[in-house]
């Protein structure tokens, strides 16, 4: 197979999953807008609960992703530019889907809990994350050595990354507002059934395939800025022992 | 607008803004790549 075919079948790849994360994200709304009936309690509110944990949830994964990539980079058998790159696209996909997840969080609390924001144990500690993520995307910006940049990048990802257990176990580990998991649980016995459950893990299933492609296309910009900076190296020090040979033939001369 | 409007409306709508931009910088730039430099194209930079 040659390069080219190779890139070409991945592109493919890439399309075929685009167009089924948007087919499933289509199909999640249709049912969680029109099919599934309303809550006893929460009545359509409930409609919010078929993007919010699903979200939550693709922030999570890519944060994780970031962790596991980062350890992968620091490494020293496993270092390479590619984990450095994941982690790094990861993350940021993982700021995006934080930052829904307290918008979302914070329309359904606004009229279930009274408030849009509360210092709940949930809420503080996924504002948290996300403070930490930015910081650690703006950490990556920090001008340096590529090796030296994707280490202490590698470092900061797996500190932040400690405050997602807590972020997830906070509702059991503390009295909160926020709800306990209700598919996840202690007992891993679901509280949501029919068609709300099978409209909820659809939307799992779909922002897992959203998340999919957009760390696909993310680590594809990646890889071809750090292509065209090591040409740009490349070039620059070539320029520079060229002018480094001129000027020794005319010191020489001299 | 109602809370669940709202929320769809802007967790959708982020997500396919975010996705536009990624697809549309990711094409430049593999429109770059096939003629780029580190392929052989001459300089782009």
């Amino acid at each position: 197979m040659t390069e080219e075919s190779r890139t070409r079948s991945g592109s493919g790849a890439v399309t075929a999953l685009g167009v089924a994360a948007a087919m499933a994200v289509a199909f999640t709304v249709w049912l969680g807008l029109w099919v599934t009936p309303p809550d006893a309690f929460q009545h359509n509110l409930v409609r919010l609960l078929y993007i919010h944990p699903p979200i939550a949830w693709v922030t999570y994964l890519a944060l994780g992703v970031t962790a596991l990539a980062s350890a992968l980079y620091l490494w020293p058998r496993t270092r390479s530019a590619f984990w450095d790159r994941l982690a790094g696209a990861s993350a940021e996909i993982g700021v995006v889907f934080g930052a829904l997840t307290l918008i979302t969080g914070s329309i359904w609390g606004r009229p279930t809990w009274g408030v849009w924001w509360t210092w709940d144990a949930r809420l503080t500690s996924t504002a948290l994350l996300e403070l930490l993520y930015i910081g650690y995307l703006a950490l990556r910006q920090v001008p340096g050595s590529m090796p030296g940049r994707g280490k202490r990048s590698a470092i900061a990802a797996l500190i932040a990354f400690a405050d997602v257990p807590v972020d997830h176990f906070s509702v059991l580990w503390w009295r909160t507002l926020h709800q306990a998991p209700s598919v996840l649980n202690a007992d891993l016995n679901p509280t949501i059934h029919g068609s709300m459950a099978w409209t909820l893990m659809l939307g799992f299933i779909a922002f897992t395939l959203v998340y999919g492609w957009l760390l696909a296309m993310r680590y594809r910009i990646a890889a071809a800025k750090d292509a065209t900076e090591d040409v740009a190296l490349a070039a620059a020090v070539a320029e520079r022992r060229l002018e480094g040979g001129t000027a020794g033939i005319v010191g020489a001369k001299a | 607008m109602g809370y669940v409007d709202a929320g769809y409306t802007i967790a959708l709508g982020v997500i396919a803004v975010y996705g536009a931009l990624l697809w549309r910088r990711a094409r430049r730039l593999g429109i770059r790549r096939r003629s780029g430099p580190w392929r052989g194209g001459g300089a782009q930079l």
